[in-house]
């Protein structure tokens, strides 16, 4: 294991770094690093995005948060508006390892390393976050991500930002289901947001994950849902519609039945919490 | 001479002034700056990296090695394998000599036993190179059929796991059996016929990873003169040494410098041999530090054991009958088989000293998985389980409090138990009375505490959450009795400063603190002016090593007599410089104070005694062996809430309520049990070793095996009884182990408390309560 390690500070000279075969862009390391260590990542240059001012920033606009790609998690739970104007965001990303992981992690790392069990991506998946990419390229997340550890961030290019648009949601929810409390990778997860019209249900986000090749939003539930109200059977639908479409896999975390009847049971915490349009 | 032999009772200790105050860690700020304090920080010029080239197959013959390709490659220096090592059947396991285990390992054998064993040692100039070695390498295996499931070890046709001639002390090897063990007192039939109400079940625990922060660490070399000197993260390097020199006809020195943690994973050779068997070789020091996926696939492994239990009482609640029979796995090699059985009945059977009649037999059984050791608690935990979870369920049964059930049929003090003469570690143990048992004051006081009356009526189901309360009474021993000596060595210096030398190996549990506490206390001045140093084989005396609950009973006996010889010396000393009978001194504030008023510091003593008076260096070492293990005795109370859609347990509150006669450090105890019960948390509810159809470890790493971590541990509560053990150093008795046997049962309790399903196996996983509750 030996690599050459630079650290560029400006966009330009990033860019030159990354020309170079066997580059590999890091931003808190936190995926990265794991993956050299495991042998799964040979890299000859580890190219650093931390010394280029230009990609820390947060930039909050009327309808927009934009989120340079070196803020951490930490800086981002610490900017004041995003509780208010994106708690789904605050939710999930407070749940991400460990405060020395926060310190580090990115919601970019996250979003390039596309895990289904990404946490920040999952609620960037609820919030149609669109991907700044160095080409001048802005793409969908869903589009982004096309497979477990896959994305179509072209060669040489990087990530600049995720732009998230703002828009008044009345209800959401983010939960992860992990083997234990806090350092852990998520056995299932499921995030929701609701925006309610008069008594009902006008606009409905659900997504899973850990329980497919990326994270899952479930589009026809949320078809669905719209124009209905919250109740018993509403729920009820809803979870039997979850467990139909969920395709989650066996593994040392868990077996994929208790996977798929966990996401129909999490369903139901919108009764636990009584959750009402 | 004023001494503090006072005759106290176990209810009322005597003031102290070093003991029992929390004074800080001799080397806590070493270790959090950073210092270069640990095996691997010692830079040893020259040395070769040791690599280990491990079996991909979990049971195979070796046919050939060939390593001329990774010769070829420059900067290796050698490839061993089994050619190349005596061929000495030994045990790995660090026990007192001759040790219960069976001889029945190699350092490096002909045939591979699980996924993990050593096949060949691979010594090269750097790191890297060691790792491209071990690629190089082919072997040619003759692959077998493996046990991997240990309830079919001894199923007719098993394959054999041990058929190599030169092994001794297993008991039945065709089958194999490593060890067995049966006793029984009066006949439990008879009382089970007469008992009104019964209860019997199958109660497993699993393997347990150490997951100790310093990895398996060992540096050997020759010194100038020759001599083999091994550096090594071992809790036993008095045991090392004897080891080496069975296996290798060497002698050596053993230098245990700071432990990065141990909790029994270093009772035991692992690297030690490899390195030894490289500068044997080449001449050259050697050194190798585990990866972590060696240190979790390929040392050892808390024993799996599934317990039947039978267990009778009466109408009125009177314990009738306790049946253990039990199955545990000691994996590919006999280390600690034997012991670690006959602990689960020896330190948790005496607790319940009002049964009539009892039976605990069973088999230790090879299977082709990564071999089990000693780990904390060392058979006691999986013993505790099996029987606390019994007794919980009898006491429902009956319709009592199992609070008022347990208590009912618990030992106090004055009494004994059969079992204590009956069972103790590899052979019959040690009669004893218990002169000091607070069980009471635990359960009662603790229920108090807990409010453990008030919680019990409360519903247990809200919406979508159930919470349940669970209690559990352990005991465990201190130290192994007529087997395990400490010694302790202390020397004066003119500058009013001691060296207190100790074989006693702390390994992270502050026991270099806590001796300096016993001799200052004897000697009446500050643990400031102790300088300790544990353990190093050529300086200071022996000691068994740290295991078994035993070094503040044994090396705290050893320092604290120690201690009290010097305190005579000084005296004896001062009397002759000052021209004044013993009788009219005493020792107070680091000096020697004479009735008439003078007085003369240790300092003022020990440089007369050095260059103008009756010269001589004051220095004395005594030893300790104790006749008696006298058990702390502890009970615990669980809160859990279960989340009833997901299947997720929180531990919401964990109260301790422990006797350990005087906590020699507050603060140190108070971690020992804390740190206990968050490795029994792990084990309740999280830790598990999962294997592939290979028999290859999938949880071989920090992201797959999962310990407890902050935020699973929510609010750990840890209270001391008011206890004075009279045979122990100033009223102490042990606290290192007994944390970890109470979690597994108490939170087992109060999952059926909260949703009246029984779980009898360990872990707990949220997947497991969650199908409990939904079939
Ligand atoms: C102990 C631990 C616990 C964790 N817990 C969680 C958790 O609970 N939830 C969760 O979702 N994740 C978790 N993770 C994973 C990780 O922390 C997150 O995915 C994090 O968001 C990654 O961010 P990073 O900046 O560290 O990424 P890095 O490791 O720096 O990079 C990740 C990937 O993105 C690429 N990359 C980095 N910067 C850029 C850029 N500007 N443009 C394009 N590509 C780029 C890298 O080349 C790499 O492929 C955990 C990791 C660890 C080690």
């Amino acid at each position: 294991m030996s690599f050459t390690f630079v650290a560029p500070d400006t966009e330009k000279e990033l860019k030159a770094q990354l020309s170079e075969a066997g580059s590999f862009l890091m931003t808190g390391g936190t995926d990265l690093l794991v993956k050299v260590r495991i042998g799964k990542i040979k890299p000859q240059k580890i190219v650093s995005t931390l010394k280029v001012p230009t990609l820390h920033f947060l930039e909050n606009k009327v309808d927009e948060l934009v989120v340079g790609a070196t803020i951490s998690y930490s800086e981002l739970l610490d900017f004041k508006p995003l509780k208010k104007d994106l708690p789904i965001l605050y939710d999930a990303i407070f749940t991400v390892g460990s405060p020395q992981i926060r310190n580090r992690g990115t919601l970019t790392g996250n979003v390039v390393n596309a895990s289904p069990a990404g946490d920040g991506l999952l609620a960037l998946y609820l919030l149609n976050a669109t991907v700044e990419v160095s080409d001048g390229s802005v793409i969908p997340i869903e589009k982004f991500v096309i497979g477990p550890g896959k994305t179509i961030l072209p060669e040489r290019e990087y990530v600049r930002a995720i732009h998230i648009p703002k828009y008044n949601w009345n209800v959401h929810y983010f939960e992860k289901v992990g083997q234990r409390n806090s350092m852990t990778i998520s056995v299932a997860s499921v995030g929701w947001l609701i925006r309610c019209r008069n008594g009902a249900i006008e606009k409905f986000r659900i997504a899973y994950g850990s329980v497919a090749p990326t994270v899952l939003r479930l589009k026809e539930i949320e078809r669905f849902a719209e124009g209905k109200t919250i109740d018993e059977n509403f729920v009820h639908t809803v979870s039997e519609m979850v467990k139909k479409s969920v395709k989650p896999i066996d593994d040392v975390r868990g077996s994929a039945k208790y996977r798929k009847t966990l996401c129909a049971n999490l369903v139901y915490r919108m009764i636990e919490r009584r959750t009402k349009c | 001479m004023r001494t503090s032999n006072a005759k106290v009772s176990s209810n009322n200790r005597t003031k102290f002034n070093v003991v029992d105050t929390p004074v800080p860690k001799v080397d806590g700020y070493a270790l959090v700056k950073g210092k270069t304090v640990f095996t691997d920080d010692f830079n040893i010029p020259n040395a070769l990296t040791v690599k280990i080239l491990r079996s991909p197959h979990a049971h195979a013959i070796i046919k050939s090695v060939d390593a001329s390709k990774a010769l070829e490659l420059e900067g290796v220096i050698c490839v061993l394998t089994h050619e190349d090592v005596p061929r000495v059947a030994y045990t790995r396991a660090g026990q007192g000599y001759p040790e219960p285990s069976p001889y029945d390992t190699f350092v490096l054998d002909k045939k591979v036993r699980y996924v993990g064993d050593a096949v060949a040692i691979v010594a090269a100039e750097t790191e890297e190179i060691a790792n491209r070695a071990l690629k190089l390498i082919k072997v040619d295996y003759e692959v077998l059929p493996a046990v991997l499931d240990y309830e079919h070890a001894k199923d007719d046709g098993a394959p054999v796991i041990h058929d190599e001639p030169e092994i001794s002390g297993a008991y039945d090897v065709s089958h194999n059996i490593a060890s067995h063990y049966e006793m029984h007192i009066e006949d439990v039939e008879e009382e089970l016929a007469k008992s009104d109400v019964v209860v019997e079940g199958t109660y497993y625990t699993p393997n347990q990873s150490h997951a100790m922060m310093e990895p398996h660490t060992a540096i050997s070399y020759f010194d100038p003169n020759g001599r083999l000197t091994i550096i090594s993260s071992t809790q036993v390097p008095y045991h090392v040494r004897r080891i080496i020199r069975h296996v290798f006809g060497v002698e050596s020195r053993v230098i245990k410098p700071r432990i990065g943690g141990g909790f029994g994973g270093k009772q035991a050779v692992h690297v030690e041999a490899y390195v030894t068997a490289v500068t044997l070789k080449t001449g050259r020091p050697a050194r190798c530090v585990y990866t972590r996926e060696e240190t979790m696939t390929a040392s050892n492994t808390r024993h799996a054991m599934r317990f039947k239990v039978r267990v009778g009482a009466s109408k009125s609640g009177e314990l009738r009958v306790i049946d253990m029979e039990g199955l545990s796995n000691t994996g590919a090699y006999g280390e600690h088989a034997l012991t670690t059985f006959m602990v689960a009945g020896s330190k948790t059977l005496p607790l319940y000293n009002k049964v009539k009649a009892v039976r605990f037999k069973g088999d230790i059984v090879y299977t082709n998985t990564e071999p089990a050791g000693a780990f904390r608690g060392y058979g006691a935990p999986q013993g505790m389980f099996a029987l606390d979870c019994a007794l919980d369920e009898l006491a429902n049964k009956l319709g009592m409090d199992p609070i008022e059930f347990k208590l009912k049929n618990s030992i106090r003090e004055g009494e004994t138990s059969p079992v204590f003469k009956v069972m103790g570690e590899g052979r019959e143990g040690v009669e004893q009375i218990i002169q000091s048992c607070k069980i009471e004051e635990c359960a009662l006081e603790g229920a108090k505490l807990f409010d453990w009356y008030e919680k019990k009526k409360k519903p247990r189901i809200n919406g979508t959450k159930a919470r349940g309360y669970g209690v559990a009474f352990a005991m465990q021993g201190s130290s192994i009795p007529a087997i395990d000596m400490g010694g302790a060595t202390i020397k004066m210096n003119d500058d009013g400063t001691f060296n207190l030398m100790v074989g006693a190996t702390d390994l992270g549990t502050g026991s270099d603190t806590i001796l300096a506490q016993i001799a200052a206390e004897v000697l009446h001045t500050t643990t400031d002016k102790f300088i300790v140093y544990s353990s190093d084989t050529d300086v200071t005396p022996f000691d068994k090593g740290a295991y078994a609950s035993s070094t503040t009973y044994v090396s705290g006996n050893a320092t604290k007599r120690a201690a009290e010889k010097m305190a005579q010396e000084i005296l004896k000393a001062a009397s002759e410089i000052m021209n004044e009978p013993v009788d009219s001194l005493h020792l107070e504030n680091g000096q020697v104070v004479s009735e008439n008023g003078t007085s003369l510091t240790y300092s003022e003593i020990q440089t007369k005694l050095f260059y103008t008076f009756k010269q001589r260096q004051l220095e004395v070492t005594e030893s300790f062996v104790s006749e008696v293990s006298p058990p702390p005795y502890m009970v615990s109370f669980a809160e859990v809430e279960i989340d009833l859609e997901t299947g997720k347990v929180e531990v919401v509150e964990f109260l301790n309520y422990v006797d350990c006669g005087t906590p020699i450090n507050p603060k140190l105890a108070r971690g020992q049990v804390e740190g206990a019960t968050a490795q029994g948390i792990g084990m309740a509810l999280y830790e598990e070793h999962v294997l592939d159809k290979n028999g290859r470890m999938v949880t071989n790493d920090f992201f797959t095996y999962k310990i407890p971590a902050r935020k699973d541990l929510k609010n750990i509560k840890v209270k001391f009884a008011q206890s004075y053990e009279p045979t122990g150093p100033f009223g102490a008795k042990s606290v290192s182990e007994i944390g970890l046997d109470t979690p597994g049962p108490a939170i087992a309790n109060a999952i059926f408390d909260a949703i009246g399903v029984r779980l009898r196996k360990l872990p707990i996983k949220s997947e497991e309560v969650f199908f409990a509750l939904n079939s």
